[in-house]
């Protein structure tokens, strides 16, 4: 692909991008601002953990200041940062020597700007308990599909995993969220899971 | 209960919703990343000026492999076919030929050697001026 695609339009990205690569230290505060929320909300959905999140944040960005020369711009920018971020939260994972789930009760200590608006954030922790109870590699699609509303191309480039196990990730992925689902009657109102 | 949809699917899991990083985090952030962006306009400064000083040198060691590499050809190559082919009588002066080149080739190496010592490993930084502009 030769031509270089953008999220919020060929131009404005275009130019964004020539103008960070440029130096231009105005251009940081209009590509943070653009892409902060997405990027922020699938790292938290990634660690399951704030403080871990918002590490994970911050070194992305900086490595996108780092690697700028390197994007070619055949793939939207937003895949190449979230590339970033996931290859982070994956070394991340890797690091940790066993994986710390917080409990629901703290769970409210995460992102509590966001769940503070939600109708039912008794529910909306209960999901976040399902999708973080989800294997890391079923999670990564997942979160990538019906989150960020992802194509398949693009969880493939996101990933860097072939096209048949991102499909087949997704898959079983629907299906262990489905099962979760009705045997906990989660989808039901009025219904607590355990 | 009936299996949920995809399109169900997703609306059920967009409940689990996480809002924008804390301002104070973006702030941060964008202040990190200026100064990343300024540390490497600082290396990349730092490169540019390090290959402008040395690229006199790397001139120069390119021509002197250009001239030996030419040497040895002519040498094993041309001299050697001529050698093959032309008549005895002219072995004196393809002899002569050969030494001559070598000879122009060592004086070549020789005068880029004294030229690069003198103006590029022998340099020393100017004196110091005052404000008169004299050297202290």
């Amino acid at each position: 692909m030769d031509q270089f695609i953008a999220d919020g339009g060929i131009e404005d990205d275009y130019s964004l991008l020539q103008r960070l690569r440029s130096g231009d230290r105005a251009a940081i505060d209009s590509v943070v601002d653009r892409y902060s929320k997405p990027l922020f909300a699938f790292i938290v959905r990634m660690t399951g953990e704030r403080e871990a999140a918002e590490d994970v944040f911050q070194e992305t960005w900086i490595r996108v200041v780092r690697n700028i020369g390197s994007f070619r711009g055949e793939s939207k920018f937003s895949t190449w940062l979230f590339q970033i971020a996931l290859n982070l939260c994956r070394n991340l994972a890797r690091q940790a020597a066993r994986r710390t789930y917080v409990a629901i009760e703290e769970a409210g200590t995460l992102s509590v700007e966001a769940e503070a608006e939600e109708s039912d954030p008794f529910k909306a922790r209960r999901i976040r308990k399902l999708v973080d109870s989800l294997p890391e590699k079923m999670r990564e699609v997942i979160v990538l599909r019906f989150y960020h509303e992802k194509t398949d191309q693009e969880i493939v480039e996101i990933t860097g995993l072939p096209a048949g196990t991102v499909k087949s990730r997704i898959f079983r992925g629907i299906k262990v969220l489905r099962e979760k689902i009705e045997t906990t009657g989660l989808a039901t109102p009025g219904v607590e899971v355990e | 209960m009936d299996k949920l949809s995809d399109e169900q699917l997703r609306e059920f899991l967009q409940e689990y919703e996480v809002g924008a990083p804390p301002a104070s985090l973006v702030a941060r952030t964008k202040d990190l990343m200026r100064r990343e962006m300024a540390a490497a306009e600082a290396v990349a400064e730092n490169r540019r000026l390090a290959w402008k000083g040395n690229a006199g040198l790397v001139l120069t060691v390119l021509v002197l492999a250009l001239l030996i590499g030419f040497n040895l050809f002519y040498v094993a190559t041309v001299g050697t076919l001529l050698k093959m082919f032309l008549p005895s009588s002219a072995g004196f002066f393809l002899n002569q030929s050969m030494l001559g080149i070598s000879v122009a080739c060592t004086a070549t190496v020789m005068v880029m050697v004294i030229v690069v010592f003198f103006k590029v490993l022998s340099v020393r930084p100017a004196p110091a001026l005052n404000q008169a502009g004299m050297a202290k």
